[in-house]
């Protein structure tokens, strides 16, 4: 018998007498009662946006979780604060003074209040390009955590209710329509009349301007309330809010667990126009690409990984696999200190040297084969590697051989998709 | 009360008759995702979401299609599984088709049922008795055992590794 059955009778054969968890019990019930209450944030959300706020909620503290749930019953009540009439709230940001991160990069910590969850605190790094001083993160942080909770409320406002997950594995083989709400990058109104608007467009994004010719029954809004066509003007940042609607395809050959499906456009009607409170280069997306989150790397709990919008050149693919209970994935960083063939020694962000084997010397094949297309950029001393290896979670090697190796790759960074390639 | 009787009430409003579905089917989700993830704390946290995003979405659910409990596993599947892609962690396809096609608690017998009690009750040493009850009926995790019998978590595993062989070379 498999274990997985075994388990599952085992679990079933649960006599009525036993008790569950019930602090397990409650933490759900406690989630459901606020995201109830707060449903207007995350009901049709989208879904990493919904995952992001509730795994954030779920590592609030209890105090913090009883704080919405007083604060929510205050808003059924019809007793709260004004502010909790805001269809969505103006989010603060707090960036700590920069210092210098491992790489000799500016970094700040940046701590948020209506952004999702006030206890937790990130922290950015600014790229080698960034279009953005440390003195304009908060800014940027400001107004991407309103751009959220802008699209949160959207998809609430405007949604029909359906989260987008289980259309994505649908029940049938046969075509059907879908639509989703979606929100605009910011922009401005570039012209208007009783009928139609349209949208500047965003040269540095290659977006062209937009007009939406049937624009009678669009909303207007502005910080966190509904307001008059004519309190938002030509001048101000903008996002509007559209419904996107398209016929999918599912392939023939789908099954529960993977389906291709494809989707042709059907149409796409204006909704809102939502005036935004920054100045419109906060929302700029290169502003927000100039940012590289740390976080801790998996299975190395005292060094830090770059993560977010960076990227990698395959130096090398592994075969090793994460062996269920035995194994699990690990990552790793760090700069290169000494390169011997086929090993080679990075320094990561805790100072621990890791010596990385590979089955062949992998960093001559790519220095001599292939920098010529990645923009010449070659491995050498000083380079960021980022590898991802197996390991059991009891085992802390530091000399990590090929078998244990999943991929290696040339840590790299960029702005914009466009930009020339550099290596970190 | 049955599972539609619980869902139409739910639906109809009473948040609060969610709560004996969430202590039904708690213990074997939370292992299920524990054992896809291999981490107790992921495993509950996206359990946890699991039965939040089924709640959110019970609306759509046809309890003519399927059961609720295998319902809710596929959606901690589907998590467990985008989980395991965001970080970049390998698993197999017959891998998931295993987690999935473990998953049919409504599918057992009652008199199988009653067998297993019999054979955890008779499990020697009675120690493992206990383990077994207080990891697959009371939802206790690895860690929470190692600290009520002083030992390690290490020391946990084995011993309910030893326990499943007894009770599976008794039910064979």
């Amino acid at each position: 018998m498999k274990d997985f059955h075994f388990e599952a009778l085992l679990v079933a054969s649960k006599p009525t007498t036993h008790s569950s968890n019930t602090t397990f019990t409650n933490k759900v019930m406690e989630s459901l009662q606020s995201s109830e209450i707060l449903s207007s944030s995350i009901r049709r959300m989208d879904v990493t946006k919904k995952e992001t706020f509730m795994m954030k909620m779920k590592r609030l503290p209890a105090f913090a979780l009883i704080a919405i749930v007083i604060g929510a019953t205050l808003l059924i009540s019809g007793s709260a604060y004004a502010a909790y009439q805001l269809l969505w709230q103006k989010p603060e940001v707090h960036v700590s003074t920069p210092t210098k991160s491992v790489s000799g990069r500016d970094e700040v910590d940046i701590s948020f209040k209506q952004c999702g969850d006030s206890s937790l605190a990130s922290r950015y790094e600014l790229k080698k390009n960034a279009t953005i001083t440390a003195d304009q993160v908060a800014g940027v942080v400001q107004a991407r955590c309103e751009l959220d909770a802008i699209s949160t409320w959207s998809q609430k406002e405007f949604g029909n209710g359906k989260d987008s997950r289980f259309s994505r594995m649908p029940d049938t083989k046969e075509p059907y329509n879908s639509e989703y709400i979606s929100a605009s990058m910011a922009t401005s109104i570039k012209s208007q009349d009783t009928s139609s608007i349209t949208f500047a467009g965003l040269t540095k994004y290659n977006a062209t301007d937009k007009t939406f010719s049937n624009a009678t029954n669009v909303r207007y809004f502005a910080d966190g309330k509904e307001v008059k066509a004519s309190d938002i003007t030509g001048k101000d940042p903008i996002v509007y809010i559209t419904r996107y609607k398209e016929r999918m395809t599912p392939a023939q050959d789908c099954n529960d667990m993977h389906c291709s499906i494809s989707g042709a456009p059907l149409g796409e009607d204006l909704l809102a126009i939502v005036k935004l409170s920054l100045p419109l280069e906060n929302y700029d997306q290169f502003a927000w690409q100039s940012l590289t989150e740390r976080i801790t790397c998996a299975g190395n709990p005292n060094d830090s990984c770059l993560t977010g919008f960076i990227g990698g050149i395959d130096l090398y693919n592994g075969s090793a696999t994460m062996e269920l209970g035995k194994s699990e994935m690990k990552s790793i960083q760090g700069t290169i200190t000494q390169i011997n063939g086929k090993s080679v020694v990075i320094k990561s962000s805790s100072g621990s040297l890791f010596t990385i084997v590979t089955p062949s010397d992998v960093i001559t094949n790519y220095n001599t084969n292939r920098a010529s297309q990645y923009n010449n950029q070659t491995v050498k001393i000083g380079s960021t590697l980022s590898v991802s290896y197996v390991e059991t979670s009891d085992q802390h090697n530091k000399v990590l051989q090929s078998a244990m190796l999943i991929s290696v790759y040339l840590q790299t960074e960029a702005v914009g998709k466009s930009d020339p390639l550099n290596a970190y | 009360m049955d599972e539609k009787e619980y869902i139409a009430k739910i639906v109809s409003g009473n948040t609060e008759a969610y709560r004996e579905l969430v202590e039904r089917y708690q213990t074997g989700l939370i292992i299920h995702c524990e054992n896809i993830l291999k981490d107790r704390q992921d495993g509950e946290d996206v359990a946890q979401e699991a039965f939040i995003k089924a709640y959110q979405n019970l609306k759509n659910f046809s309890a003519e299609k399927a059961n609720y409990s295998t319902w809710l596993y596929r959606i901690a599947t589907n998590i467990c599984i985008d989980l395991l892609r965001k970080n970049k962690r390998k698993i197999h396809v017959t891998d998931i088709e295993n987690y999935l096609g473990a998953i049919s608690p409504g599918h057992i017998e009652q008199e199988e049922i009653i067998h297993i009690r019999k054979l955890v009750k008779e499990l020697e040493p009675p120690k493992y008795a206990e383990i077994i009850k207080a990891y697959f009926w009371e939802g206790k995790s690895y860690q929470e055992l190692a600290q009520t019998y002083h030992t390690t978590t290490g020391t946990i595993g084995t011993w309910i590794r030893r326990a499943k062989t007894q009770l599976k070379e008794k039910l064979v």
